[in-house]
């Protein structure tokens, strides 16, 4: 009897730590396919008045005027989109007979445009109201000579943030176009910075494509920490291209090859996923770019379906 | 003390599992045991005589025919208990553990164990099938051909491959036995000089196949054979500060600008949109600016020089490949990705040479005379945009047959075309 009742006990832990081993399993399956929930407000290849996109190579949002800037490199032009009316829609178009293959835009609090052009190889500063067209940047600053802009960003107080590929660096610019300081290689094996992007706490978040991993350095440009790799674990990504950072700090990384967004939070843990490959609206293939808007709403850069989406998060949709 | 007496649970649960352990050892040897190799030499007695080599197999020497085989029945050929690299692998169990800790040697990925080896026994050491380096030249033809050159690394010449060489898995690229640079250096220092200057101190931590053929060459100094002209000329001078002894070498200007400086040619590549590898080494990530053993200068043949950072996209074609059982785009087979893309600049995204169309046409002339309308003859209404060849065929990967999205007798015309 005492025989058959440690056998039946024994009998019994075994079944409670596999019941336990499942639950866990099919949990952690669960959570493996979680989707961070946001909801497509609208999709679109062309508007009214603005006609057809056109290989459209950076986003930005403007916080100090509430609206999306879009570099149309296609089309040789910059638009606008905002909200209106209760809808996302196009706003104007702003274009110069100069410009020539804009790659990257930001627009400072002040209505000045800032703009790499692939045609002019420099940065080029537009006057919104004037259309005054001026080169910038192109000296006053440490290895000018060997700069080689591909990508910009802003903070709230219009410091300027060039990815600069020539050197390996990022430059940091104040609101006057002034040096103020640069972020160096991290380490030897270093490959180049492909994005960046700010916190709104002022921390400075850059990619480095090729490795896959993401940079978080404070406003003085120390480094603060580094995660993420390339590969096909849960948070790394295989072919990241350009990243963004919300109010919260959380980190989208996009992943251009897996046709989705690796989203993160401050310290690198993985926090969720969006999209997925395919072509009707809310889906993506090889996206190129994503900004996230000061209300969480999230653009993406939908390149081969030549397409703009915006998502916001599910909870506001619902309301 | 009965058992039912031993109310300690601790101790029943020690003794059963080694109770139950000796059982089974007994009765694993038991079965190993009960049919000798005399039963499968009766019928198979030429084998017997075959086996009597100088190298024999541990099983087989222990006539333990069953550790590879099943007497009755297998779902694999010669009744192998399991795909024969497995049944290598589940007693070559380090070797198994290796495979994901370097490079591995491709016969092991995608060929059997057996292409090497004999599993029974051999005239030659560790079962091979053959003398060990002739074996090696037997599957590596192009550096076969290498033994014609007129200088030869001494290694090569007496073709003791496996002198630099791991047989299967190496930390190393190339299967080498170590650093590629201590490899060398162990049997001879660097004779590099620049003008008389020994550029020895430079060079120590240098990956010497750089401008140096490992195996042979027509050149003296065992180059590469395709070399930068004021390499060849030994002008340093072209493109390097002044060499002085034991100071690091410099560069008279940083990366790409010094390369344009001379190939103002391409410098029209910098305006356009997508510039390839646009960092400060540039044209150094893909090209040799010294000697190198391809065309262009690049570091690697074109295919491996893609894949060291488009390691993804190979990964994802071979899945394609090996799910769809081949495909024919020979652009992806032949790994000549510049077919498509060109390496260094473009206006077209993913560096295409021309539209999705333009660059499947240069070779499906015959497929594109009989094709679905495209371009702006048809807008896919899924995303309003032209029809190219790409949208219903994946460039590297597909799912399907013909590298198509979907599957053509169900789902990919339905995609757009779709009854209201």
């Amino acid at each position: 009897m005492a025989l058959m009742s440690g056998r039946i006990r024994l009998l019994l832990i075994v079944l409670v730590l596999c019941s336990i081993m499942s639950v866990l399993f099919a949990l952690d399956l669960c959570f493996a396919q979680q989707k961070t929930p946001f909801a497509l407000q609208v999709g679109f290849t062309q508007m009214e008045g603005m006609g057809k996109l056109k290989q459209i190579q950076d986003l930005f949002w403007s916080p100090a005027k509430n609206r999306l800037l879009v570099t149309d490199t296609g089309n040789n032009r910059l638009l606008f989109f905002g909200d209106s009316e209760g809808k996302f829609r196009f706003l104007s178009e702003f274009k110069s007979d100069k410009m020539a293959l804009p790659i990257s835009a930001v627009e400072t609090g002040r209505g000045t445009i800032i703009v790499i052009e692939r045609g002019a190889q420099g940065i080029i500063s537009y006057n919104t109201e004037t259309g005054e067209r001026r080169g910038v940047l192109a000296d006053g600053f440490p290895d000018a000579s060997s700069f080689w802009p591909t990508c910009l960003a802003l903070d709230d107080k219009d410091n300027l943030y060039v990815v600069d590929q020539g050197n390996q660096r990022i430059y940091i610019f104040d609101g006057n176009l002034t040096y103020k300081l640069h972020i160096n290689p991290p380490e030897p094996r270093f490959t180049g910075f492909s994005a960046v992007a700010v916190a709104k706490d002022g921390n400075i978040v850059a990619l480095e494509a090729r490795r896959g991993i993401v940079y978080l350095f404070d406003n003085e440009g120390k480094i603060i920490r580094q995660f993420s790799k390339r590969g096909d674990l849960r948070g790394e990504t295989e072919f990241p291209v350009d990243i963004a950072v919300d109010g919260q700090g959380r980190i989208y990384v996009l992943d251009s090859h897996r046709h989705q967004i690796v989203l993160l939070d401050r310290n690198g843990n993985w926090q969720g996923e969006i999209g997925e490959k395919g072509w009707k609206e809310g889906k993506f293939i090889f996206p190129c770019r994503v900004e996230v808007a000061s209300d969480y709403r999230l653009f993406i850069v939908d390149a081969d379906n030549n397409r703009l989406q915006v998502f916001i998060p599910a909870g506001r949709a619902e309301q | 003390m009965k058992w039912r007496d031993v109310n300690n649970m601790r101790v029943k649960f020690a003794i059963l599992p080694l109770l139950a352990f000796f059982v089974w050892t007994l009765t694993g040897e038991a079965l190993a045991a009960r049919p000798s190799a005399d039963t499968c030499y009766s019928c198979h007695s030429q084998l017997k005589k075959q086996f009597a080599q100088k190298t024999i197999h541990d099983p087989v020497g222990k006539g333990q025919c069953m550790a590879c085989h099943n007497p009755h029945a297998a779902n694999q050929d010669k009744f192998l208990k399991d795909e024969i690299n497995k049944v290598c692998y589940s007693c070559h169990k380090g070797l198994a553990q290796e495979l994901g800790r370097g490079y591995v040697h491709s016969v092991l990925l995608h060929d059997k164990c057996t292409r090497c080896h004999n599993p029974h026994a051999s005239a030659h050491s560790n079962l091979l099938a053959k003398e060990a380096n002739s074996l090696c030249l037997d599957c590596h033809e192009g550096v076969k051909k290498q033994l014609t050159f007129s200088y030869l690394i001494p290694p090569f010449r007496e073709k003791k491959c496996l002198s630099c060489h791991q047989p299967h898995v190496s930390k190393e690229e190339g299967l080498v036995r170590k650093n590629i640079n201590r490899l060398c250096q162990d049997c001879h220092g660097i004779k590099c000089k620049s003008k008389g200057i020994s550029l020895a101190f430079a060079l120590q931590n240098a990956d010497c196949t750089n401008c140096h053929n490992p195996h042979a060459s027509n050149k003296k100094g065992v180059f590469n054979p395709i070399a930068h002209q004021s390499f060849v000329d030994q002008k340093c001078e072209a493109c390097h500060d002044t060499i002085v002894a034991n100071k690091p070498l410099t560069t008279k200007l940083t990366g790409r600008t010094l390369c344009l400086d001379c190939h103002g040619n391409k410098k029209d590549m910098l305006s356009k949109i997508y510039v390839h590898a646009g960092g400060s080494k540039a044209c150094t990530t893909c090209h040799n600016p010294h000697a190198s053993q391809d065309k262009g200068l690049i570091w690697k043949k074109e295919k491996w020089l893609c894949i060291s950072c488009h390691a993804d996209t190979d990964r994802r074609e071979k899945a394609s490949i090996e799910k769809q059982k081949g495909i024919r785009c020979t652009a992806i087979i032949e790994g000549k990705c510049s077919h498509c893309h060109d390496p260094h600049a473009a206006n077209m995204p993913r560096y295409f040479k021309g539209d999705g169309v333009d660059i499947c046409v240069s070779c499906h002339k015959r497929e594109h005379s009989l094709s679905h309308p495209l371009r702006e003859k048809s807008i896919d209404p899924r995303t309003n945009q032209p029809t190219y060849c790409t949208t219903c065929h994946g460039m590297h990967t597909a799912e399907n047959k013909f590298m198509l999205y979907f599957d053509r007798k169900k789902e990919l015309c339905i995609e757009c075309h779709k009854r209201d």
